[in-house]
């Protein structure tokens, strides 16, 4: 699906609510009990278990077999898909719960093809595999859709009059569906876990379809991933109650499956897919091997609850999805996915397995060709960078001091007694940033007397997000030579601000939070709102609004956390969703207000809304303040 | 409520099941014998046949009797079983526009019974 038709979708908004609703409910029930303590001890138990996935296998399959389970290794979804049709023999209804696993490979596509009836059994993949679509979200497939869609589809297909009512839709379902479990001639599910001491296949659900597709029948397939293992089941706990968290907001779901041996009439087989999961875990992409699935990041991504997952046009989708089909998908191609994600990094405190997912898409894009219209202005943006080695003059900088004395362009540094420099950054070169890029200057004259004006241009944050590393690599070379004599550097820009805090830590520091320290107390006249922007949601920068705090009293914004759409570039790559994100920002408030932000990209962005009288640099305007 | 908790201490459990009966009176019922419950994760209950499936999975009320509280969920995956299952709610769903059903596929209702 195009661009165009994913903004224009009417299903969008069925996955903003639906979405909404599922991430406030997650942080309540993390907040209220605790979950946060379980991720280190699920985080060290799923990484010690992946760099031991081959031993734990053997472990676990030895086992499996002994106890009359058959275990497949497979290379390839092609292989697993032929062992599972050879293994099924005659059966001709298949009743099969929810698993991407099985998507991945189009498991149900191929057993059709042979003339067998496959019946998905989850309600939501029910509902889309009546509809032909692929699943739009990783544990609710069938969010995309209201109930009106879901009966008109039912009431066409099934020649039923239902009314667009969730209890008589599910109540159809559950007669339809009922008939098939207990008639079925095999069944498929997918495991959440394999545990290799003792060996013990986990599988989580709330319907109960997982527990009748795989008991009642005489045959069982249960398919997973080589990714899925764990060693012992001492501690699974605690990663399935993150994993039920995450994906539904609830600690433990109605039903927690375990499987060891097969009932007296059963057969059992256990299909473990490779499928590129092995080079994923060997890459420098590693950590992306940790996703269980859950879906926590898309639920919370500022992109998917505006477009849906068909936008992604693949099995698996956001930034996580982006990392997934590069190496499991069907062409290995995730270049258009890729660029979908805003690096915002809005998803990582939402990942229950700390997967820097934003960095790691930014590092998968490496390998993908940009649009000129990107690729020309970083080009620039790095040229320019080189250009301004050695340069003296005032750029506009509002700084009354004599440039010569205070202006530090060069790369190569030299000492100076100074333990405080300012770091102005690319941003601020913008021709629309003329009145902010006077206004540090003249901050820093008055309040940083003493501090140093780096103007050295662009920190490599942009060439890093768009996968230029070797641009960005070059760029964070010289700016740690410039930095070196240094003790603190203070950045106006936020972005820059977290990229380069996570690398060269606490000397970096956001300069709106120093400056909050040493002016006095704003009294505005009519409300200030704050605008969060997206890279201060981790790390130290979470704590600007407070720094800020001291000195204004902001009025409350509904909106203050939700994303502006700006993403640097995005607005430009992405255009029209873009600004559906931006969208989400306008309601609320009238009148004369002010908006104050600390990221250039964001002011920009929400002056196209609010216009440039009403949104104001965190620094710049706490400096008009001062005036008044 | 679709998932509750009784205590039978008060009660000979006998009674107490034909009570339970009474109120569901023209649904069909299963009682089910769990290996024991943990707190959060519920009732822990073995399947040995197609049958113990049968009956936990497709009556309209599932009543489980809960006489071991199991201090973990370790403890629970410690002991010997080929297949099992932790029930903790009856089966429920919420992938039409986020509202809440219960018994989607199996037990409508659910009811356990702490046992002394």
């Amino acid at each position: 699906m195009g661009q165009r038709s994913a903004f224009l979708s009417k299903f969008n908004e069925n996955v903003f609510k639906a979405t909404n609703l599922t991430v406030q409910k997650r942080e309540k029930l993390f907040r209220e009990h605790g979950l946060d303590s379980l991720r280190e001890n699920a985080q060290a138990k799923r990484a010690v278990s992946l760099e031991n996935a081959d031993a734990l296998w053997k472990i676990s399959a030895e086992q499996f077999r002994n106890n009359g389970i058959e275990v497949f290794f497979a290379e390839t979804a092609a292989s697993a898909n032929k062992f599972i049709s050879d293994r099924m023999g005659d059966a001709k209804l298949i009743v099969k719960g929810k698993s991407l696993t099985t998507e991945e490979m189009e498991l149900r596509q191929v057993l059709e093809e042979e003339g067998r009836e496959v019946v998905e059994t989850d309600l939501g993949e029910w509902i889309i595999q009546q509809r032909k679509e692929l699943p739009s979200h990783f544990t609710a497939p069938a969010i995309h859709l209201s109930a009106s869609d879901v009966a008109q589809m039912i009431n066409r297909k099934f020649g039923e009059n239902l009314p667009a009512d969730a209890h008589a839709l599910t109540a159809f379902a559950r007669r339809h569906l009922r008939e098939k479990f207990r008639k079925a001639d095999a069944g498929i599910i997918g495991a959440n876990a394999v545990c290799a001491k003792p060996a013990t296949v986990l599988s989580v659900s709330n319907e109960g379809n997982v527990s009748l597709s795989s008991r009642l029948p005489e045959k069982l397939f249960i398919v997973t991933g080589w990714d899925r293992i764990y060693d012992s089941v001492d501690g699974i706990e605690g990663v399935q109650r993150l994993l039920s968290a995450s994906a539904t907001a609830q600690e433990y779901t109605s039903y927690i499956d375990f499987f060891r041996k097969p009932l007296p009439h059963q057969q059992v087989f256990l299909i473990v897919l490779d499928n590129g999961r092995k080079t994923l875990m060997e890459s420098q992409f590693s950590e992306g091997a940790r996703c269980i699935r859950c879906g926590a990041c898309l639920n919370i991504c500022p992109v998917y609850e505006e477009v849906g997952g068909h936008t992604f046009g693949k099995v698996y989708h956001g930034g996580i999805g982006a990392l997934l089909t590069e190496f499991t998908g069907k062409d290995r191609d995730a270049s258009e996915i890729a660029s979908y994600c805003l690096r915002c990094k809005t998803c990582e405190p939402a990942c229950p397995m700390g997967i820097p997912i934003a960095d790691l898409v930014a590092r998968l894009s490496d390998s993908h060709s940009l649009p000129f219209y990107l690729s020309l202005p970083l080009w620039m943006l790095g040229r320019r960078v080189d250009a301004t080695r050695g340069r003296q003059k005032d750029q506009g900088i509002g700084d009354s001091r004599p440039s010569s004395v205070t202006h530090h362009s060069s790369p190569v540094t030299h000492h100076s007694s100074r333990s405080v420099a300012v770091f102005i950054g690319c941003a601020f070169r913008n021709p629309l940033m003329k009145k902010e890029r006077k206004g540090i200057g003249l901050t820093v004259s008055r309040f940083f007397p003493d501090a140093r004006i780096l103007d050295s241009g662009c920190c490599g944050m942009p060439h890093f997000y768009k996968g230029q590393l070797t641009a960005a690599n070059d760029r964070l070379e010289i700016i740690e030579k410039m930095f070196e004599p240094f003790e603190t550097v203070l950045l106006p820009c936020s972005s820059g601000f977290a990229y380069l805090r996570e690398r060269f830590g606490k000397k970096i520091q956001l300069m709106s939070m120093v400056l909050a320290e040493k002016v006095s107390k704003v009294d505005s006249s009519s409300p200030v709102y704050y605008h969060q922007p997206c890279h201060l949601k981790t790390g130290p920068g979470t704590k600007e609004k407070a720094s800020l705090n001291q000195v204004i009293t902001f009025s409350s914004w509904e909106n203050e956390n939700s994303c502006c759409g700006s993403g640097g570039t995005y607005f430009v790559q992405h255009p029209l969703v873009s600004r559906k994100i931006l969208s989400r920002k306008e309601p609320g408030m009238d009148g004369n207000f002010t908006i104050v932000t600390s990221c250039p990209s964001c002011l920009l962005q929400l002056r196209r809304v609010f216009g440039k009288d009403r949104v104001k640099h965190s620094v710049s305007w706490l400096l008009n303040q001062q005036d008044k | 409520m679709a998932t509750e908790w009784h205590q039978a201490l008060k009660y000979q459990l006998d009674d107490f099941l034909e009570e339970l009966k009474d109120r569901f009176h023209g649904q069909s019922i299963s009682i089910i014998e769990s290996v024991g419950f943990v707190p959060g994760a519920g009732a822990f209950v073995s399947i040995e046949h197609r049958s113990d499936a049968e009956e936990l999975f497709l009556s309209e009320v599932v009543i489980i009797l809960c006489r071991i509280q199991l201090d973990t969920y370790e403890v629970a995956l410690a002991g010997e079983f080929g297949q099992a299952c932790f029930v903790s709610a009856e089966s429920k769903t919420a992938d039409i526009e986020k509202k809440l059903i219960s018994g989607v596929h199996g037990p409508k209702e659910c009811v356990f019974v702490e046992v002394q």
